[in-house]
């Protein structure tokens, strides 16, 4: 593959995946969080903020994690 | 229960005239085509800039179903369901797994379809077969749920003043006009008019559903206080949590492959907009299921026993609890009827968006892998390109008279195609990050797989200990393929 050396899969970067098991196990109903949050059942609310954060955590690496040479940054739309 | 809304002729002559544009869009695309060649028709030339593909990918990925199934099943099952934002999240995690190598290798390569990827990678003609059969059975399920949905919501708005079947055919015969005429193009473009009534549709629900019936916090306070409905906010249990894992990696895994979302990925106009695109999606979950779940949740509250009461044809079933929601709100002023109106257009926006999108990879799949290459090689690009026109047009007949007639077991045969679509996971997933895997252990992991996940199916065990079959079959599947992976060891 041509450019191969400015091109960066995210997925090869130990922190990424990392970073995607653990919150992958953050967001199963599994911990023992008991009572209510703001209203809300913990363990729903926990699930919930560990979802928020993946979304955020994701949009992070594919933007700044991938890198690929044909990426100048010009206008597309 | 939808056509209990009492919706006037406005609300036709609107959704005619909604209609009548997607036409109008699809003879636009169809003057701004560069050439008779597939790659124009089939992929829109690689060109698809920020905002056409972020709409088209969510408009896409979100279909009806999101709209009456999740908010539905977040009223029988309660909070529980909230597994929906997870696995609607996970789908953009997926594409993460190998949407970086195969964006690049598309490019090089000028791919097409997954089965061009397929090919590429293992160079077996019978293995982009198979994994192109499984591709379409997964896709004709899916277009034939729209195609079911959309005459259940043409049903709603038109109260009976047009015949269903009528309707059905005359929006399949649309969506049949402007993909003939534009492909790709007029396809994304429709879907990016699909996808912001979508959007729009999902901020007004949110709105309404909170002015209407209270917070969230009450809602949970009274199905607290309910014997009947406590268990709506209670954690799952063993098997609920298995339950969870499994369907959050069978949707998340399985739904970043539908073929249409990997054409997505082929057509976009370069990796930036690429980039941009699939960031975005990552944050379309919490305003789009967790919306339905909140509906779903706030209705548990306010109407625990809709399941126990009667309508003409049986007991009510809980996909309706939108409908219900939007019944009292319609009642209530002109201006929520308005609103009500806004938001069945946007439904049969997400019903139809995702319906052109399955036909148009299932016909490019079709008349590329197995048309072109088994039986016509030397076919010329016009050629191909009519045949795929011809293609889309033969498959809306059964899946038309499926949608209106039909209501047997294969119905429920159809609702496993995640199952069996998953099991194309390691041959993608796997197949571009390591050089170990070759033809042969890819096509014996998926044969596998297959095997175990419908021996298991067949034996009434669709789930074992809260996990889907399907991934019972794929970490065989998986087990096969890494196995001879390490042992070939060919580094990465």
């Amino acid at each position: 593959m041509k450019n191969q050396k400015s091109f960066k899969d995210p997925i090869r970067v130990p922190w990424v995946g990392a970073g995607i098991v653990i919150l992958f196990l953050a967001m199963a109903p599994i911990w023992p969080l008991t009572g209510n949050w703001l209203g809300i059942p913990a363990w729903a609310l926990f699930a919930l903020v560990v979802s928020i954060l993946i979304s955020f955590f994701i949009a992070f690496v594919i933007l700044r994690v991938w890198r690929d040479p044909e990426d100048q940054g010009e206008p597309n739309d | 229960m939808i056509e209990a809304l009492p919706f006037g002729p406005g609300a036709l002559i609107i959704v005619g005239i909604y209609v009548l544009s997607l036409l109008g869009i699809g003879f636009y695309a169809y003057k701004q085509r560069r050439k008779d060649d597939m790659q124009d028709f089939f992929l829109a030339g690689r060109n698809l800039g920020f905002t056409v593909l972020f709409l088209t990918l969510y408009a896409t990925q979100y279909s009806g179903n999101t709209l009456l199934g999740f908010s539905g099943a977040t009223y029988r099952h309660g909070l529980s369901f909230l597994v929906c934002v997870h696995f609607m999240t996970a789908i953009v995690v997926c594409y993460l797994l190998f949407a970086p190598q195969l964006y690049r290798l598309s490019r090089e390569n000028k791919f097409l379809t997954p089965g061009d990827y397929i090919f590429h990678r293992y160079q077996s003609q019978g293995l982009r077969i198979l994994v192109t059969v499984i591709m379409i059975y997964a896709l004709a399920n899916f277009t034939l749920a729209q195609m079911r949905t959309l005459g259940t919501a043409f049903a709603g708005i038109s109260q009976g003043r047009i015949p269903m079947w009528a309707g059905v055919i005359g929006l399949a015969l649309v969506m049949l006009i402007y993909e003939s005429l534009g492909g790709m193009r007029s396809v994304a473009w429709t879907d990016a008019i699909q996808g912001g009534m979508l959007l729009v549709g999902f901020i007004i629900l949110m709105g309404l559903a909170f002015s209407q019936f209270g917070s969230i916090p009450d809602a949970i306070q009274k199905l607290a206080s309910d014997p009947a409905t406590l268990h709506k906010i209670k954690p799952p249990d063993g098997d609920g949590a298995r339950n969870w894992m499994s369907f959050v990696l069978l949707v998340g895994l399985g739904a970043a492959i539908y073929p249409q979302a990997i054409q997505r990925v082929y057509a976009a106009r370069n990796v930036g907009t690429l980039k941009r695109s699939l960031a975005v999606m990552a944050f379309m979950p919490l305003i789009t299921a967790l919306v339905s779940v909140m509906i779903g949740l706030l209705m548990a509250a306010h109407l625990p026993d809709l399941e126990n009461k009667f309508s003409g044809s049986g007991p009510i079933p809980s996909e309706t609890v939108l409908t219900q929601m939007c019944l009292e709100i319609m009642q209530q002023s002109a201006f929520g009827y308005w609103l009500v109106v806004v938001i069945f257009a946007a439904l049969l926006a997400a019903v139809m968006s995702t319906a052109d999108s399955a036909l148009l990879s299932i016909s490019s799949m079709i008349t590329h892998d197995i048309y072109s290459k088994t039986f016509r090689p030397d076919a010329d690009q016009a050629h191909l390109t009519q045949v795929g026109k011809y293609i889309t047009w033969v498959l809306m007949v059964p899946l038309v008279w499926a949608a209106l007639a039909y209501e047997g077991n294969l119905i429920q045969l159809l609702k496993i195609k995640f199952e069996l679509l998953i099991q194309c996971v390691p041959a993608i997933y796997l197949g571009v990050h390591s050089r170990s895997l070759n033809a042969r252990t890819v096509l014996t992991g998926m044969l596998v797989g297959l095997a175990v996940t419908m021996i298991l199916i067949a034996l009434g065990w669709s789930r074992v200990n809260g996990i889907h079959s399907g991934i019972i079959g794929l970490a065989v599947n998986l087990a096969i393929c890494v196995f001879v992976m390490v042992k070939t060891r060919i580094p990465f």
